[in-house]
């Protein structure tokens, strides 16, 4: 049909319709709207959300509070997987000038988060990159075997399980999709610790001893300093770790599924590390109730 | 009536086989009308010959029923008992027993259960002057089980793009012997890609016009090409249908997922589950000669939702109706005819649960707000390319207006015998979302007030066309040349030809 040649009078009269185009309709309600202030979209509850209180995710909270120490200024929106461009939360919807001068929205993955907040971000002199060779290794121990522990307490744990991870990943107003969520949920987690320990049966006792030592050499290589790697400021590795230890900290763990906690507790400085970030990004966060858990313990 | 995929090009052949559940059972219905009829006529006949003894005395003395010996006798007797009942009265004659006697033998019919039933009625003597009648219906049980595979060409809701998809379904007809049915079905497909639902349905006090009804299902619908996602449903619904009504609960949990990479924000809003838990009704009365391409007659339609409020639970909460009308007439004996419709709906948040957890009104979401546009719903623009759009994807509104009308020409030569016409068309529509609602604030009734003046702020969005119009039995075909001639920025008109097959064409 395109090769038929058309007379240019009729190509002008069809391109004249629509004969009246009025301005675009309104977006319902609910539909976000954007201004300068990018979004992070994470784990969180909408009370959470609105104070800017740290994500309830790990994987979340790294980025957040990177983004605080960066200080880019953004705001926390309440989302789940579904939502996301890779999958996983987090991600960013910022607005960002295309050629026409236009505001165009663009979505950033967790993946490209990093170099998006490089960009984007206030970039202090002295803030340790992760580039190194060391920080990489360090980081993989929290990626792998504090992670480990973290998805068992969490997930596997039967109390936790059900008084945590159910609350806070699969609520629903009714209660067979709560648990067909948490079911759903547990499985995964499952799966995901399955594939770093091959053979089909998960030993507790060896995750929770892998994660205390890798607590152990977090606290040796943070030592008496302020910041990981002997930096100025705070960089994308104590984020990852702050991710880890403020949720272990600040989480309501049955007093018999704490192996974590406990862990957390025995390295002093570590508990200084939270805390000094915890006081300068998260001013309205909670705070762990050491006592509750001493007492505990 | 089963048929097996098959690979032919030729498309009238396909469709042939490519048969719609919901077509099947209409056409089952139009088959059962024609019998229906065939029996009547016969009964006339019957009727002409005892005209002269009509208004003779008669009693039933017994009702003798043949060939149901998967029917349970409870329940064949409660058909019968309205019959026996009558015929103990002083002024019951021949022809009131053979009214009674033919409406229970359409009774038996109604159930679907059975083949087109047949009577026969003798003389048994007289007792106290009154001659004694005893008759005999012979019923044939229909397969308890049947089995149908092949594919079905349908449209989703409104889209009028045609759907490829194959599907099995298994009846289990008479289940306890008291005209029950139940239902497995399985689909996979383009638009609906994939779709199990198991339904169960029975008479309620062997009544054919009182169904009782209840189904478990579970659904992946592709939104892709309007709204960048997916929706996952899994709910059951349980309801009653009775003449033009149905009422009824649903409980159904939906995920949003899926999401194209260039989703927009209020999709990617949107994702992740939410539960809908209602109550509905639903009112047809439809008097048109046919409802692909009605010449003559009206039809209303009214739909009526309550979700999430009270005690309902789940999370959403809103009251939502819609509301369709459509008249058809002819222009004297040529054969031209006019059609014209008009319809509406409306989605008002209500607060959600009772007691200390009440929430207020919250906006609506991309699940249950109403989309607008096609082929087969507002002519001259794509599907649901009215309304709000937030980048490249419709995100719906919660009240809309839309109407049209048609005028239909025979085609030369072919005459006005062929479901073939010419027709000439305007139709226009507005769907707007409901402003200034937020989480934990904002005056519904500001917010609908407020939208239903936008909906008449200057010309609705409008399109007009000619094209062919072809009604196949089992679906309709139009082949327009549309022109949108207003519309809001945004909105996708669609200039040029545009194809529509479907069932359901407003």
């Amino acid at each position: 049909m395109a090769s038929l040649p058309i007379p240019q009078f009729l190509k002008t009269l069809f391109d004249s319709f629509p004969l009246l185009t009025y301005p675009a309709n309104s977006l319902p309600s609910r539909c976000p709207t954007f201004d300068a202030v990018p979004s992070l979209y994470v784990f969180t509850t909408s009370e959470d959300a609105v104070s800017g209180n740290p994500s309830f995710n790990p994987g979340c909270l790294k980025w957040q509070a990177y983004m605080k120490f960066n200080q880019i200024e953004f705001k926390t929106v309440p989302s789940n997987n579904h939502a996301s461009p890779t999958g996983a939360l987090p991600f960013v919807i910022s607005q960002r000038r295309s050629m026409s001068e236009s505001m165009e929205l663009a979505v950033v993955p967790s993946n490209k988060l990093a170099a998006w907040i490089e960009k984007h971000g206030y970039s202090f002199e002295g803030m340790v990159g992760m580039d190194s060779a060391r920080a990489e290794a360090f980081l993989a121990l929290v990626n792998s075997q504090l992670r480990d522990a973290w998805l068992y307490s969490l997930y596997l744990e039967p109390n936790n399980s059900q008084d945590l991870a159910s609350v806070l990943y699969c609520g629903s107003s009714v209660s067979a999709v709560s648990s067909f969520l948490l079911r759903q949920t547990k499985a995964a987690a499952r799966q995901q610790l399955l594939q770093a320990h091959p053979g089909g049966v998960l030993d507790p006792r060896k995750i929770y001893a892998d994660a205390g030592a890798a607590l152990q050499a977090i606290s040796t290589i943070l030592g008496n300093h302020m910041w990981f790697f002997g930096g100025s400021n705070p960089g994308l590795f104590d984020a990852s770790v702050f991710a880890y230890t403020h949720l272990i900290l600040t989480l309501r763990w049955h007093s018999e599924e704490n192996a974590l906690l406990r862990a957390v507790m025995g390295h002093d400085n570590l508990l200084g590390h939270e805390e000094r970030i915890r006081c300068e990004f998260f001013r309205e966060a909670k705070t762990p109730n050491l006592n509750h858990w001493v007492w505990e313990a | 009536m089963a048929s097996s995929p098959s690979t032919s090009d030729d498309i009238l052949d396909s469709l042939k086989k490519n048969v719609d559940p919901t077509v099947l059972s209409e056409r089952d219905a139009a088959m059962r009308k024609r019998v229906a009829k065939q029996y009547e006529k016969a009964q006339n006949q019957l009727r002409n010959l005892v005209n002269a003894n009509s208004t003779l005395p008669v009693t039933i003395s017994f009702i003798n029923i043949d060939g149901a010996k998967n029917t349970r006798t409870g329940f064949l007797r409660k058909v019968l008992e309205q019959t026996f009942a009558e015929s103990k009265g002083p002024g019951f004659t021949l022809e009131d027993a053979l009214r009674e006697l033919r409406r229970d033998c359409n009774t038996f019919y109604k159930f679907g259960i059975f083949h087109p039933p047949t009577l026969y009625i003798d003389s048994a003597g007289k007792r106290d002057g009154k001659t004694m009648l005893k008759a005999e219906i012979s019923l044939r049980e229909l397969p308890r089980f049947t089995l149908k595979t092949g594919t079905d060409m349908g449209n989703t809701e409104g889209s009028g793009y045609p759907e490829g998809s194959g599907y099995l379904s298994l009846t289990y007809r008479n289940m306890f012997g008291g005209a029950e049915s139940l239902n497995g079905y399985a689909s996979t497909g383009t638009r609906t890609r994939s779709a199990y639902e198991l339904n169960f349905q029975a008479p309620i006090n062997a009544n054919p016009d009182l169904i009782l009804e209840t189904s478990g299902y579970a659904s992946t619908r592709s939104h892709q090409y309007y709204s960048s996602h997916e929706e996952v449903l899994r709910g059951g619904k349980v309801g009653v249908k009775w003449g033009e009504h149905e009422t009824g609960y649903t409980g159904v949990w939906r995920q949003i997922t899926g999401l194209a990479q260039e989703a927009s924000p209020t999709i990617r809003g949107d994702a992740g589950d939410s539960v809908k838990s209602s109550l509905w009704h639903a009112f047809t009365r439809d008097r048109r000669d046919s409802h692909l391409l009605p010449t003559r007659g009206w039809m209303v339609k009214s739909e009526s939702e309550v979700a999430g409020w009270g005690g309902l639970g789940g999370d959403v909460a809103f009251w939502k109706n819609e509301m369709e009308t459509q008249v058809a007439a002819p222009l004297g004996a040529s054969g031209v005819s006019v059609s014209a419709g008009l319809r509406g709906g409306l989605l008002y948040p209500l607060c959600l649960g009772v007691g200390d957890n009440r929430k207020p009104p919250q906006p609506s979401r991309i699940n249950d707000r109403f989309r607008l546009g096609g082929p087969t719903d507002v002519r001259g623009f794509k599907e649901c390319g009215l309304g709000p759009r937030h980048g490249n994807d419709s995100v719906g509104g919660d009240i809309y207006m839309a109407g049209g009308a048609s005028i239909y020409f025979p085609l030369p030569k072919v005459g006005p015998e062929k479901p073939l016409r010419l027709q000439a068309f305007v139709n226009s529509g507005r769907l707007v979302g409901l402003q200034g609602l937020a989480e934990d604030s904002g005056d519904v009734n500001s917010s609908v007030a407020g939208a239903l003046k936008e909906l008449g702020n200057g010309l609705p969005s409008v399109a007009a066309g000619i094209g062919l119009v072809y009604a196949h039995p089992i679906a309709r075909f139009e082949l327009n040349f549309c022109l949108p001639l207003v519309k809001r920025s945004g909105e996708k008109g669609r200039k040029g030809l545009q194809l529509g097959i479907g069932i359901n064409f407003r």
